[in-house]
């Protein structure tokens, strides 16, 4: 948990004989897991409000005759806890005996089977054997809404679910309805569980009752392979484990953090994984001669600007198209001149990958003095308004669905970019641009009209990519990227929080990511030794900028760091955290 | 449609909320008030009762499945509450509830097509010396025996069956 900076007042407390400075406005169970003593629970959560109901961590106390739930206890002066005793083992044993009288021990088939507090628990503090001999009931198994599926059997209505969509979604669409052993968590008739973040719910569920559907029977848990990284559906950038089986994706899951997204992210990040194991994936290096009759002048005497040009590009490899990229870019500086060239980045590239491009842009155009350089400018996907859904609650998703457009401002903007998109517009259109390098990798990009026409008329278009689309389409040299999945980067989010982005998976086919590509351009022309990892260029980055300057990747660390002054530096409070202000 | 409370009642919502230290708190006597004005709590009751208290419609939803005594929008004109609760369990209210099923002709839960009587098991009803208990509407039916059963039926016009032998002693309470 996160402490807060300010001071806090503190009492002397014991456990097991240890003594212990607690907190005065923090639960017995917090201070205990804070300083490794752990204490099983379910129905306590960190974000949420206490709600005592599942008696998982019953622990004895000095002060109170019968036992107390340390997750509704607070320290008092002097008092002695126990929690590991034979009485607190007993305990235990007794209250998961309980739990258990109506879960249906369908754990070979259960999804939760493998992270499942039920089974650990059972395992580490249960009885081996239950005296519970008569029929166990009955509870409903349904979607709650389009995300989330509710198996009533598994449950054991600890509230987290319905205590999160009051405090954090803010919708408050779920509750228990019935009494006694015919608990159940249900909707409202009618208003299904349709806030933003409701996925959320299966994160905190501690046993194998809420899961997020596209996660229903996929994968045994015991199996994934987790990766720490970061999302790249929006500027929040909610730092996320991606978790991985067979090559494939099998599901991300948000990671605590506490100064970025808390323990929550949102559905529409939560599968923003999809397209990286689409089946139409670009991963193939592939060039085509230069586009012919290019030099007219006028770009809007094109015919027929909507219809994608035909393919004449042929299958290649990364060693020859690269190549054809150098000769071709070498040709036209020869020719043209630094004038004729057009580098466009994306606000979904990594900083190394902005930062070598940067550097690529000069090798490749050239620099004549007095002379105009090469246009640049930056694609990003516009603020969309169905993209600020409604968050009730405090968790805020980002207006801006660029994953690091506050990184292109910081590394791109004033010493890359220096013209507005409008101005590159013109330059593509006015027939003078003869190579035009555009980065994508932005899964459902729509480019605007105008600058999709004029791609389509210059003789040299790079286009680095991940799905085919209006861009690849008209490339004339076409090199497959990584998605974010695929490759390590830094990325910076809305409020300047530089996250460490990790690969999970290397790139489909014989994709090499964009930082060897790079790197190999560079290399090839002369300015660069080695071709390093994304640790190495980040380290020439921080050297350079001075954003980044005292930053490496071991100072990032999991949680990242802030790297800008322009943003409030704190996250909005969320829940129990917003109440205690 | 929304619904809407007559304007004595709005007015009686008014004071009702004056008297807890949250609206929240409120939502027990408000849901009374909506089940008197309404005649039972239905779903659009439920929300009637979250839009005046200022809480979503499931909170609502949770606390009127929660309480048995709500007369809900699928129950028949008289309820037949069997205590289910420990007590009573161990003194036969199981078997008592399925007399009644079979007598009745209808399932736990169910109402007959009449729309006359309903039969619930529900939580404690308070009188646990008396056990088995029932509750129909308002009277308390204590010590209830199949004799006892078939009075109770017959009151809400059952007749008793031939077999059926003479009714046993025990008293009734009206509470």
């Amino acid at each position: 948990m996160s402490a807060p900076a300010k001071t806090v007042e503190t009492v002397k407390i014991k456990v097991n004989g240890k003594e212990l400075d607690a907190p005065k406005d923090q639960p017995v169970l917090q201070t205990c897991l804070d300083n490794g003593i752990y204490i099983p629970h379910y129905c306590y959560h960190p974000a949420l409000s206490i709600s005592g109901n599942c008696r998982m961590c019953l622990c004895t106390a000095s002060n109170a005759p019968k036992a107390v739930i340390s997750c509704a206890t607070f320290p008092a002066e002097g008092a002695e806890y126990t929690t590991e005793s034979e009485e607190v083992k007993k305990l235990r044993e007794i209250i998961l005996e309980f739990l258990l009288i109506n879960h249906p021990l369908d754990c070979p088939v259960c999804d939760q089977a493998g992270e499942c507090d039920l089974q650990e628990f059972s395992f580490r503090f249960g009885k081996d054997d239950s005296r519970f001999e008569e029929e166990k009931n009955y509870r409903h198994t349904k979607k709650l809404g389009t995300n989330v599926r509710l198996y009533g059997n598994r449950c054991i209505v600890c509230t987290r679910c319905v205590r999160f969509c009051e405090e954090i979604a803010g919708d408050a669409e779920l509750c228990v309805r019935e009494r006694g052993d015919s608990n159940i968590i249900d909707t409202f008739p009618g208003i299904p569980l349709e806030n933003p973040i409701s996925g959320c719910v299966a994160d905190i569920c501690p046993v194998g009752a809420l899961f997020v559907d596209d996660f229903v029977h996929k994968t045994r848990v015991f199996f994934l392979e987790s990766t720490t990284s970061v999302c790249n559906m929006c500027a929040t950038g909610c730092s996320i484990n991606v978790d991985t089986w067979q090559g494939e994706v099998q599901r991300l899951r948000p990671r605590h953090n506490p100064d970025v997204n808390d323990y929550w992210m949102c559905d529409r990040g939560r599968v923003g994984y999809k397209y990286s194991g689409a089946a139409e994936r670009l991963s193939r290096y592939e060039v085509g001669p230069a586009r012919a009759g290019s030099s007219a002048g006028d770009g809007k005497a094109k015919a027929g600007p909507t219809d994608p040009p035909r393919s004449t590009r042929a299958p290649s490899d990364f060693g020859k198209a690269l190549a054809a990229v150098s000769d071709r870019a070498e040709r036209v500086r020869r020719e043209h001149g630094p004038g004729a060239f057009a580098f466009v980045a994306s606000a979904w590239m990594s900083v190394e990958e902005m930062f070598l491009f940067r550097r690529l842009a000069t090798t490749l155009a050239g620099a004549v003095p007095g002379e105009a350089g090469p246009a640049t400018g930056i694609l990003a996907v516009a603020d969309g308004e169905a993209w600020t859904p409604r968050v009730g609650g405090a968790f805020k998703i980002d207006s801006d669905r660029n994953p690091n457009r506050k990184g292109a401002e910081m590394l791109l903007l004033g010493s890359f970019i220096s013209e507005p998109f409008s101005v590159l517009l013109d330059r593509l259109e006015s027939g003078a641009i003869k190579f035009a390098w555009v980065v994508g990798g932005i899964p459902d990009f729509s480019p605007m009209d105008r600058f999709r026409d004029a791609l389509g008329a210059i003789s040299n278009v790079v286009v680095t990519d991940i799905l085919p689309g209006p861009l690849s389409e008209r490339a004339t040299i076409l090199l497959p990227a990584a998605s974010f999945v695929e490759k390590d980067g830094v990325f910076v989010n809305g409020r300047g929080w530089a996250q460490r982005c990790r690969a999970a998976l290397p790139p489909p086919g014989e994709t090499r990511t964009e930082l060897d590509l790079f790197q190999e351009l560079l290399r090839r022309a002369g300015e660069r030794e080695r071709v390093l990892s994304a640790q190495g260029v980040y380290a020439e980055l921080a050297a350079e900028v001075g954003a980044f300057a005292d930053t490496s990747y071991k100072t990032l660390g999991a949680l990242g760091a802030r790297v800008t002054d322009d943003e409030p530096a704190e996250r909005e409070p969320t829940g129990r955290e917003a109440a205690k202000r | 449609m929304s619904r809407e409370l007559s304007p004595e009642a709005q007015k009686e919502f008014d004071w009702l909320v004056t008297r807890y230290p949250q609206r929240e708190a409120a939502m027990l006597p408000t849901l009374r008030l909506i089940e008197r004005e309404f005649g039972c709590i239905d779903p659009e009751g439920m929300k009637l009762c979250a839009q005046l208290i200022g809480c979503s419609p499931a909170k609502v939803f949770g606390v009127v499945t929660f309480y048995t005594h709500y007369k809900r929008e699928t129950d028949g004109e008289n309820v037949v509450y069997v205590c289910g609760t420990l007590p009573c369990a161990l003194r036969g209210s199981d078997a008592l509830a399925d007399y009644l099923c079979d007598r009745v002709g209808i399932g736990l839960g169910e109402t007959t097509e009449d729309r006359k009587i309903t039969i619930k098991k529900v939580e404690c009803l308070a009188l646990c010396d008396q056990a088995p208990v029932c509750q129909v509407e308002d009277v308390d039916w204590l010590r209830v025996s199949k004799e006892k059963a078939d009075e109770m039926l017959e009151s809400l016009g059952i007749p008793k069956r031939e077999t059926a032998g003479a009714a046993a002693g025990g008293e009734e309470k009206r509470s």
